[in-house]
């Protein structure tokens, strides 16, 4: 908000604050920016993400034969129950394109929309209205239809 | 009434900081207490459901509307409320009421069983599979396009392997192609240290809290910076309720299909086959110099996560002869909601598809 204030930091204290913030944080993203660029960073980051994907395996395998002892199904079985699922919903979306295709071959078996229908006659203010005499100058000069 | 003294706050000055430090102190109560910000309300319906992908319709708020309808494609990364964020500032909103027909492609999280999808999915099967529905919806053979960040990706690779097809017009948002330009992102994904099939093959999707932090921390002090700044404004109830919705959607990352990441990182990422016009998608070759559609690229000159030369290749590239490219200030966000969007993207977006879109 422009003001005497705001010409002044002196005669607004938050300005002293806003100024303090908006530095911080430019010199913390360019110098903790330059570092994080590097190969380095890079080798340490991915260093750090691998002992955690082994970790996750083991972890995962081991609950695995947890779940197999206890007779459940792991996460892996739910997913691959749920990719069949999936397997099954798609087949029924094309059986169902297909009976609506059979219904109306016009609508290619989409399902339809219940918004409202409005007119799709709108013109741009630069485009001048529809009339023939308008639209024999738009012709003219090329202009898209 | 003796005039203030240079450099010592007048009494008034003082009275106001010391209102508004209450201010800040009752309203910042409230900011703890308050449920997620409502966002994403223009009315609006699904006419799509396929897992990961939901296409929505929203209700024409104009008593006509422009003959060729509009599609937008979200990034994969967030949810697509970031074009509809609250009335006032939802593009949404604005272009339904400039006469346009709006349809929008949002994404859900992927689940564990669509780790399966890749390029091919989104690029030959969800757009198209959009697309027609578009056309069924509005009766209307032509379709416009506007893709937002890698929205804007799958959107090129759509439109450069449908060249025939029925895409009216091309928008794209902050849209990378050289991805040797995203400096941070090449560097952690740099092939030596990155063993992106371990990552894939352990944890099925790519998780979005990896996501997250590697968003973050391609500006690590901004997140604590916009804390600090919010706490300054907490009086203002307009900059919370923005600040509120804004962090919302930064942090409501989606996970992404366990194999569209590994593509991402190795074809994108590694190869860059993008720029260099060799990607192939279920055997055809993506070569952008096939778009011959009118194309609007609009980019952020302060866009720390699709940096300026990362996007600006696209406009060169693509074989239309109208084409045009809009640079805005402001960063990655400010091109799809916030104040320089409404005041100067939007009417711009509405000047430019209004004249293609009869």
């Amino acid at each position: 908000m422009a003001g005497p204030s705001s010409s002044n930091p002196l005669l607004d204290p938050m300005a002293l604050w806003r100024d303090a913030v908006g530095q911080w944080e430019k010199g913390i993203n360019d110098v903790v920016g330059k570092s994080l660029g590097t190969p380095e960073f890079a080798q340490g980051m991915h260093g750090a993400m691998g002992t955690s994907l082994s970790a996750q395996k083991t972890f995962a395998d081991l609950t695995g034969r947890y779940l197999t002892a206890l007779n459940l199904p792991s996460r892996a079985e739910v997913a691959a129950l749920g990719e069949r699922m999936s397997a099954i919903e798609a087949r029924l979306i094309r059986m169902n394109t297909l009976l609506e295709h059979l219904v109306d071959p016009g609508a290619a078996g989409l399902a339809t929309t219940t918004v409202a229908k409005v007119p799709r006659t709108k013109r741009p203010p630069s485009l001048p209205v529809p009339e023939p005499v308008a639209a024999k100058k738009r012709d003219k000069r090329g202009g898209r239809a | 009434m003796n005039a203030p003294d240079a450099g010592v706050p007048s009494p008034a000055t003082m009275h106001t900081e010391i209102e508004r430090a209450i201010q800040r102190n009752i309203k910042g109560l409230e900011f703890l207490s308050a449920g997620p910000p409502t966002v994403g309300t223009t009315p609006k319906e699904e006419i799509l459901r396929r897992g990961t992908l939901s296409l929505y319709h929203y209700h024409p708020m104009a008593d006509e509307v422009y003959r060729v309808p509009l599609l937008m494609v979200m990034a994969t990364t967030n949810r697509a409320y970031i074009f509809d964020l609250a009335p006032g500032q939802s593009m949404v909103e604005y272009l339904l009421k400039a006469g346009y027909d709006v349809y929008v492609m949002d994404w859900n999280p992927p689940r564990a069983d669509e780790k399966h999808l890749r390029f091919e999915d989104y690029v030959l099967d969800f757009i198209p599979d959009c697309v027609r529905h578009v056309q069924r919806a509005s009766g209307e053979q032509d379709v416009s396009l506007l893709g937002y960040c890698m929205g804007g990706v799958l959107t090129a690779m759509y439109a450069a392997t449908h060249a025939d097809g029925p895409a009216k017009n091309l928008v794209f948002f902050t849209t990378p192609i050289d991805f040797s330009q995203m400096k941070l992102f090449n560097s952690w994904s740099d092939r030596r240290y990155f063993d992106v099939d371990r990552l894939v093959d352990t944890l099925g999707n790519a998780p979005p809290e990896m996501l997250f932090s590697a968003f973050d921390l391609l500006r690590p002090a901004s997140r604590t910076a916009g804390v600090a700044q919010l706490w300054e404004k907490l009086d203002n109830d307009d900059f919370v309720k923005s600040y509120r919705m804004f962090d919302r959607w930064s942090t409501e990352m989606l996970p992404l299909a366990g194999e569209y990441f590994r593509q991402t990182v190795k074809e994108l990422m590694w190869e860059n086959r993008l720029f260099t016009n060799e990607l192939k998608i279920g055997g055809r070759r993506v070569d952008l110099g096939r778009i011959d559609k009118p194309v609007l690229h609009v980019v952020a000159q302060h866009d720390h996560i699709v940096p300026y030369d990362a996007s600006k290749p696209l406009i060169a590239q693509v074989g239309s002869t109208d084409k045009e490219e809009v640079v805005l200030k402001g960063g990655h966000v400010s091109v799809a909601a916030g104040m320089n969007a409404v005041k100067r993207l939007w009417p711009k977006l509405d000047s430019w598809l209004s004249e293609r879109s009869t």
